[in-house]
């Protein structure tokens, strides 16, 4: 992904920070007026943390630094079937998505995306609506009936959830199949995956578990089935359609089999109006540079938490 | 207090985006000194937005918006039940760094119609004051469109909007929306080109007998130097809009318009890193200035003559009701009880997705404006004597800036999966044959839809966070079950080959799902202290020397993006000021 061109002095000191990928292009000048006139480190608490930066040297596709090789195994199977591939038209398992996901959970021992997690945490029950004052110092508590319009209230980390899930997962497989989830057939793994597509469909719309597959929720006490299966997917999708600067996606796997050309700096008007566009995908550390007539023209991606204290031009 | 103490300013906000810098940009070359006070960072076109096109960083971990590490909001549907904080982005992304929101904004640009700034009063006298639901606080504006046309005038021409004029002085054109207000001149630049799908949505409304337009736009259709001298790149069509910076200054934001004039002059100061915790007031109960904390932890005071809430919707609400004092025990602007009410939002899923195998649509090039739109089933353009609501939306092609990552389980295979192999197969046949139409509908005002602190969440200084109670009521779900019904009719008449899904109801509102980051209301502007927060300058009814800006100001959201109504009212607000304020200050401006 990297381009030695533009390994200046700047990018070399970025990657130093553990950050950077090199941006640029050609023409459409913003002039000086627009220009940041100085550019300051921040001592922002949160600037090494947020946002996140892409990493500078994908991984490699076996490598794993956060999932056992057992665990690893495991994601490996499943990735397989969200997104089948083989050699000659690569899935997932192909394009390093367990690779990614694994790189991910090992950059962020909390979360990848800003997330708040101050307690109380909330805890569904049945027995219809809370008044608002309900709470202990722990947990508050929600009418399960609404809890699907809250959106994600886990007090799990994706690593928790992750390694919970997966010895669920395969605590269930071995009582239920007889085998751990990465030794069935792919049908029966499919089968089961169907399950869980219940299970989410179910969670999604707030209604009650299916009486079919309340054993396999049951098998679940934290992350919830339905919410491991979304966290699958979404990991899932990222790794294999987010950009290859972030060590997924490997060969543009995902990219070529969508037909979707990546990064490109501009299209014209009459391709804009054309239907289809036959551009190769490029990655965002392929673009040209932004501003080559800049003293910086190979500027950055933008710095977490620059800060310009000084602002009177 | 030991907090460190600054020289006093004229003007002190809390926040630094756009309405911040039209005021900085307005009032500072009249000799007038002003600090805003912003929590993020500095971002400036170069090099900061000279990025890589990084779906991953910007749309999917949020790079421009508030941190939610640091703070959130919490809602609940009903004020009977609890609040949950938003614990991941969902529903609305608020921006936070130099510009705001305005960075990261898609660009569509609206006026809206000379009937929603008399809501009330129109469809009393249309229909009768019976068709508006008892526990419905629909209210006029105070400020009518014809008093309001100047100021969208200005703001359009000063960043260059882009579109067709549909009605110059009474006089309906082809090809612009026939069902705006007047204007006393057309836009200073054509709209941008629309993608082979909003060309598809077009010819259906056409052949349906409806009327539609390009997108207006606050992205430049091709280079322009505005008034103050900045020049600007036309938009390269990129796919990268929405939740981005724009590299050549196409898109419109403070630092391309307003920011440069207001930092020439010397006079104006964004502080960044600089979080405000709340208004101080005196004894009398007038506002003295802002406290903040800044980036290294230190308590700060800023005195000022004049303090403006200009951050978003939701901390403008926010600050007033944390700065509660002796004087103002409940919060500025808030001895009445008004602060919070009025919260509204903005009707936007998808009735309709349909896939169109074999025809390619170009949905990753382009951005939000590179569409087409109809207002013939928005506000009161349609009659409703014979239906069982009130209000409206647009109708509109999908915007094209398709990221995969995010946005590959839109499309499913028929049994509803985004996983497995038939799913691979629909994708490499029709992840660009496939796209939706469109709502932006009106959010009507109720008595159990407010803003408030919540008594259980608080940010990392321990101030509670703001608490938003809102769900759909009876009049917005009948109203979408009529506009889902005509969105299939387009979707029908451009002939899919196959239809993904359909919303036919509109069910509950939740706060997971991305919908639009419109929160309006909650400080809305009047005529009456006893249903308004301020007069229509946006000056504090109980606290004369403190404004707000912004969508806050709405008595209830219409059918359309806020951005060009923000920026006409910030324009009145700074001509008020300027002209007429600081010769008697302290007293409300009529």
């Amino acid at each position: 992904m990297t381009d030695d061109r533009a390994l200046t002095r700047r990018r070399l000191l970025q990657l130093a920070g553990g950050t950077a990928v090199a941006v640029g292009l050609a023409g459409c000048g913003s002039g000086d007026r627009t220009a940041s006139p100085e550019v300051r480190v921040s001592t922002d608490v949160d600037a090494v943390a947020w946002p996140p930066l892409p990493p500078g040297t994908p991984p490699q596709c076996n490598v794993h630094r956060f999932f056992t090789t057992a665990e690893a195994a495991v994601v490996d199977a499943l990735v397989a079937r969200i997104i089948p591939g083989d050699a000659r038209d690569p899935g997932a398992r192909e394009a390093c998505v367990p690779a990614y996901i694994d790189d991910k959970l090992a950059r962020f021992p909390s979360f990848a995306t800003p997330t708040y997690f101050q307690p109380p945490f909330a805890k569904p029950v049945t027995t219809g609506p809370v008044p608002p004052d309900q709470r202990d110092a722990e947990t508050i508590l929600v009418d399960a009936a609404d809890a699907h319009l809250y959106g994600f209230q886990a007090d799990l980390t994706p690593q928790e959830s992750w390694r919970k899930g997966i010895a669920a997962l395969q605590a269930y497989c071995r009582r239920r199949h007889g085998r751990p989830f990465e030794h069935m057939a792919p049908a029966r793994q499919d089968a089961l995956l169907d399950r869980f597509q219940a299970l989410k469909d179910a969670s999604d719309h707030g209604a009650p578990v299916p009486t079919a597959h309340a054993d396999l929720d049951a098998a679940f006490a934290g992350p919830s089935a339905s919410g491991f299966f979304g966290m699958v997917l979404e990991d899932t999708y990222e790794g294999m359609f987010a950009d290859p600067a972030y060590g997924g996606n490997k060969g543009m796997a995902g990219w070529l089999l969508i037909g979707y050309p990546g990064a490109q700096r501009a299209y014209t008007p009459d391709e804009v109006l054309t239907p289809g566009t036959d551009r190769p995908p490029q990655s965002l550390g392929q673009m040209p540079h932004m501003h080559p007539g800049m003293p910086e023209g190979d500027a950055m991606l933008p710095m977490a938490g620059t800060l310009r204290t000084g602002t009177r031009r | 207090m030991s907090a460190r103490t600054h020289p006093p300013v004229d003007v002190v906000t809390v926040g630094g985006g756009w309405t911040a810098a039209i005021l900085a940009s307005k009032l500072c070359p009249q000799g007038r000194t002003m600090v805003s006070l912003e929590q993020g960072a500095s971002r400036w076109t170069y090099p900061e937005y000279a990025h890589d096109h990084d779906s991953l960083r910007y749309s999917g971990r949020y790079a421009m918006m508030v941190n939610l590490r640091q703070e959130t909001w919490t809602w609940r549907p009903h004020p009977r039940v609890t609040a949950l904080p938003m614990r991941q982005y969902g529903s609305f992304n608020p921006g936070q760094g130099l510009g705001g929101s305005g960075v990261h904004w898609s660009g569509q640009l609206w006026r809206f119609m000379p009937t929603d700034f008399v809501r009330r009063t129109h469809v009393t006298e249309r229909y009768g004051a019976k068709r508006i639901p008892a526990d419905m606080t629909l209210q006029d504006w105070g400020v009518t469109y014809d008093e309001l046309e100047p100021y969208y005038d200005q703001f359009e021409w000063d960043i260059g909007a882009g579109g067709a004029a549909g009605n110059v002085g009474g006089r309906i054109l082809p090809g612009g929306n026939p069902f705006e207000g007047p204007r006393s001149r057309g836009y200073p630049n054509p709209p941008l080109v629309v993608t082979p799908y909003g060309q598809m949505f077009a010819d259906a409304c056409t052949d349906l007998g409806l009327h539609p337009f390009t997108q207006p736009t606050g992205i430049l259709s091709r280079g322009w130097i505005d008034p103050h001298g900045n020049a600007r790149s036309g938009c390269l069509y990129c796919g990268f809009c929405t939740r981005f910076g724009c590299e050549v200054d196409a898109k419109s934001s403070p630092q391309n318009t307003h920011l440069p004039v207001a930092l020439d002059t010397g006079r104006y100061e964004v502080r960044l890193g600089c979080k405000v915790t709340r208004i101080e007031v005196d004894d009398r109960g007038r506002a003295t200035g802002l406290t903040y904390v800044d980036a290294e932890g230190r308590e700060h005071f800023q005195p000022a003559r004049v303090v403006v809430a200009s951050a978003f919707t939701l901390e403008n609400t926010r600050i007033l009701l944390l700065s509660r004092s002796r004087a103002h025990p409940n919060g500025v602007g808030n001895d009445r009880g008004r602060v919070g009410r009025n919260y509204t939002y903005q009707i936007y899923p998808a009735p309709v997705t349909g896939v169109f195998q074999g025809r390619k649509l170009n949905m990753f090039m382009g951005n939000t404006c590179t569409i087409k739109v109809i207002y013939d089933y928005n506000g009161d353009n349609f009659d409703h004597s014979d239906l069982d609501f009130i209000g409206g939306s647009q109708l509109y092609s999908e915007p094209c800036e398709r990221e995969p990552f995010n946005s590959v389980d839109g499309l499913t295979t028929r049994d509803g999966k985004a996983w497995g192999a038939a799913w691979k197969e629909e994708l490499r046949r029709n992840w660009d044959s496939h796209a939706s139409i469109l709502t932006e509908g009106e959010s009507n005002p109720y008595e159990d839809q407010f803003l408030d602190l919540d008594p259980n969440y608080t940010d990392r200084f321990g101030n509670p966070l703001l608490r938003i109670a809102f769900d759909w009521h009876p009049n917005e779900q009948r109203m979408w079950r009529y506009l889902a019904a005509r969105a299939r009719e387009i979707m029908a008449r451009m002939n899919p080959s196959r239809i993904v899904r359909t919303m036919p109801e509109l069910g509950r509102y939740n706060i997971h799902d991305y919908q639009s980051t419109h929160p309006t209301g909650g400080c809305v502007m009047g005529t009456d202290p006893g249903t308004s927060v301020t007069n229509t300058h946006g000056q504090v009814w109980d606290t004369p020397n403190v404004f707000v800006t912004g969508a806050a100001l709405f008595p209830q959201n219409a059918g359309a993006n806020p951005t060009g109504t923000i920026g006409a009212l910030t324009y009145r607000t700074a001509q008020a000021m300027d002209d007429r304020y600081f010769d008697d200050p302290g007293e409300l401006l009529s």
